[in-house]
């Protein structure tokens, strides 16, 4: 659009100079990090082979990759993967759909929001980690006591933002909207929800690596299948390596788990990083 | 004269203000005065500018008029009935421009005309020649974050004229607009009034402005927010670019200003 009304020159110079400066920001975007993550691993490679640290309690990186390449083919990390994958999925979506229909229903009724937020606060600020062994007796060993983590754990941050989300609306864009005889539902769907939808996304963001934790962790208090079990069962083992190495692997499938949210946001939320 | 001269008996039709006063309740517990004793009346097709400083009440009286705010005491009708917010024959034009940023300039246009059901087609239509009026033709498509403050505000009145409202209150739209654009719109505003007729009120800062465009102008003081004086603008219409600044107009401005300074 910038570029119309330039001379065909002009806009061909600008753009290989736009191109230019994308491709060293992206490089600098992608290079840096990988530049950081490579020394760290180095000095880290280093420390072990050169006995500063014990390569029991602390296994080279090497070794850890190898470990991590070696249970690719094995049929119980995937379905160790599998069961984590599944509670945490379940838990997410259970949580943030709960959380998101019972904060846009506080949301919309004062009254209703005044009358819990303190508890909803209480709830937040608890460690909710603590009541996993309930739940394991509550919901037993199988999966649901995990979905059940998974889903409170991130109940609380969604519920949250959405309420804040709620309340924070521009004042004068409900007057707008009210000069227009907007009823509760057009109000909601067209000014309260899209405006709100940045801190929702926070918070789902959020949650979606809380879910994780919440899964790994009832996996720790009590479970028979998972990845929680498996690093328990490793590390019991003393197979360090094996150990971290499915740590790594759950911060992979963390990282994309949190990078679909991201995408998903990015294309939702496209307005995110302009005020208006 | 006008349509409006004729019409100007038929207060039935226009606007009618009775004994207003306005209370606003303070964060501190008290209460301030933003609006004592106002008596006015509107005709149908009068284009009336309300003047004064800063807090005397004039964005209220226009929220009140427009069904937004009560009046603490008084009564409000608008043609024949007590105001009333969502009425499709009225529009207000806020002080700022509040677009949604997830709706795309010509979508943020369409607003109103979504919520008050009003036929997309003719709309769609009258949206792009005032586009096209305001010269925001290639932006219509565009993300109002990529719009400039003043491209904003013209956004904002595309929309207040998009359902084109036989009544139009306008607070303040072109403050934050550049002297060249400004003028050229009070242009464009007083070309469409001639033509359409439309009961007009208007908040302004700028006595220029006001004389201008006006067929009456209320001034106004704060603290308490009252009227002073209700001065008649007998500037022939229309009302085209060689008023301004011609010694009749310049007169008028002078005769303004006194009134107001009196009380300042
Ligand atoms: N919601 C409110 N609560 C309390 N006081 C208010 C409120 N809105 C306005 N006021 C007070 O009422 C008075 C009139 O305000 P108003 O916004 O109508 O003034 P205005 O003439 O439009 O001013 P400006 O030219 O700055 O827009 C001011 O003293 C203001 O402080
Ligand atoms: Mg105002």
């Amino acid at each position: 659009m910038t570029t119309t009304t330039a001379t065909p020159a002009r806009s061909v110079r600008t753009a290989t100079t736009k191109a230019r400066n994308r491709r060293r920001r992206a490089a600098g975007a992608v290079g840096l990090p990988a530049l950081v993550l490579a020394i760290s691993v180095g000095i880290w490679e280093a420390a072990a082979r050169g006995g500063l640290v014990n390569e029991i309690i602390v296994p080279a990186p090497s070794d850890v990759a190898v470990e991590l390449f070696g249970m690719l083919d094995e049929q119980y990390f995937w379905d160790a993967t599998w069961v984590t994958l599944a509670e945490t999925l379940a838990g997410f979506g259970i949580g943030v759909v709960l959380a998101w229909v019972l904060g846009t229903l506080l949301g919309m009724f004062g009254w209703a929001r005044t009358a819990f937020y303190p508890l909803v606060v209480g709830f937040q600020i608890t460690p909710r980690v603590a009541l996993a062994p309930l739940f394991l007796t509550w919901f037993g060993f199988g999966l649901t006591s995990k979905i059940v983590m998974a889903a409170t754990i991130c109940f609380f941050p969604v519920l949250l933002n959405v309420m804040v989300g709620m309340s924070g609306v521009d004042p004068a864009a409900r007057t707008l909207m009210r000069s227009l005889g907007a009823s509760r539902w057009e109000e909601y769907v067209k000014l309260t929800l899209p405006s709100s939808l940045p801190l929702i996304f926070a918070g789902i963001k959020n949650a979606i690596t809380l879910a994780l934790i919440g899964a790994i962790v009832a996996e720790f208090v009590g479970a028979s299948r998972g990845m929680g079990v498996l690093i328990k069962s490793l590390n019991f083992q003393l197979n360090v390596a094996a150990g971290f190495a499915v740590i790594v692997a759950l911060m992979i499938f963390g990282l994309i788990l949190y990078w679909l949210v991201e995408l998903l946001e990015a294309r939702i939320v496209r307005w995110r990083h302009h005020a208006v | 004269m006008s349509a409006a001269a004729t019409l100007a008996q038929d207060t039935e039709q226009g606007i009618s203000v009775r004994g207003v006063n306005k209370l606003y309740d303070t964060a501190d517990g008290g209460q301030v005065q933003a609006l004592v004793d106002v008596d006015l009346d509107i005709a149908p097709g009068e284009f009336v500018s309300f003047l004064g400083p800063s807090g005397c009440g004039k964005s209220t009286l226009l929220h009140m008029v427009a069904g937004l705010l009560e009046p603490t005491e008084g009564v409000i009708e608008v043609r024949g009935t007590p105001a009333a917010a969502g009425r499709p024959d009225l529009a207000i034009m806020l002080q700022s421009p509040v677009l949604f940023p997830w709706r795309s300039v010509i979508d943020n246009v369409m607003l109103p005309v979504e919520i008050l059901r009003l036929d997309p087609v003719a709309a769609r239509r009258r949206a792009e020649d005032l586009l096209e009026l305001t010269h925001l033709t290639e932006f219509a498509k565009k993300n109002v974050w990529e719009l400039s403050g003043g491209m904003r505000q013209r956004v904002s009145l595309v929309r207040a004229l998009v359902t084109d409202p036989p009544l139009l209150l306008m607070d303040e739209p072109f403050s934050a607009l550049d002297e060249f654009t400004r003028e050229r719109l009070n242009v464009e505003l007083a070309s469409m009034h001639d033509r359409l007729g439309r009961t007009t009120l208007f908040v302004t800062h700028n006595i220029a402005e006001a004389v201008f465009l006006s067929d009456r102008i209320v001034c106004m003081r704060p603290r308490p927010g009252e009227v002073i004086d209700v001065i008649d603008v007998p500037l022939p219409r229309p009302r085209t670019r060689g008023l301004v600044g011609a010694a009749e107009t310049v007169a008028l401005e002078g005769r303004v200003r006194a009134a107001i300074a009196e009380y300042i």
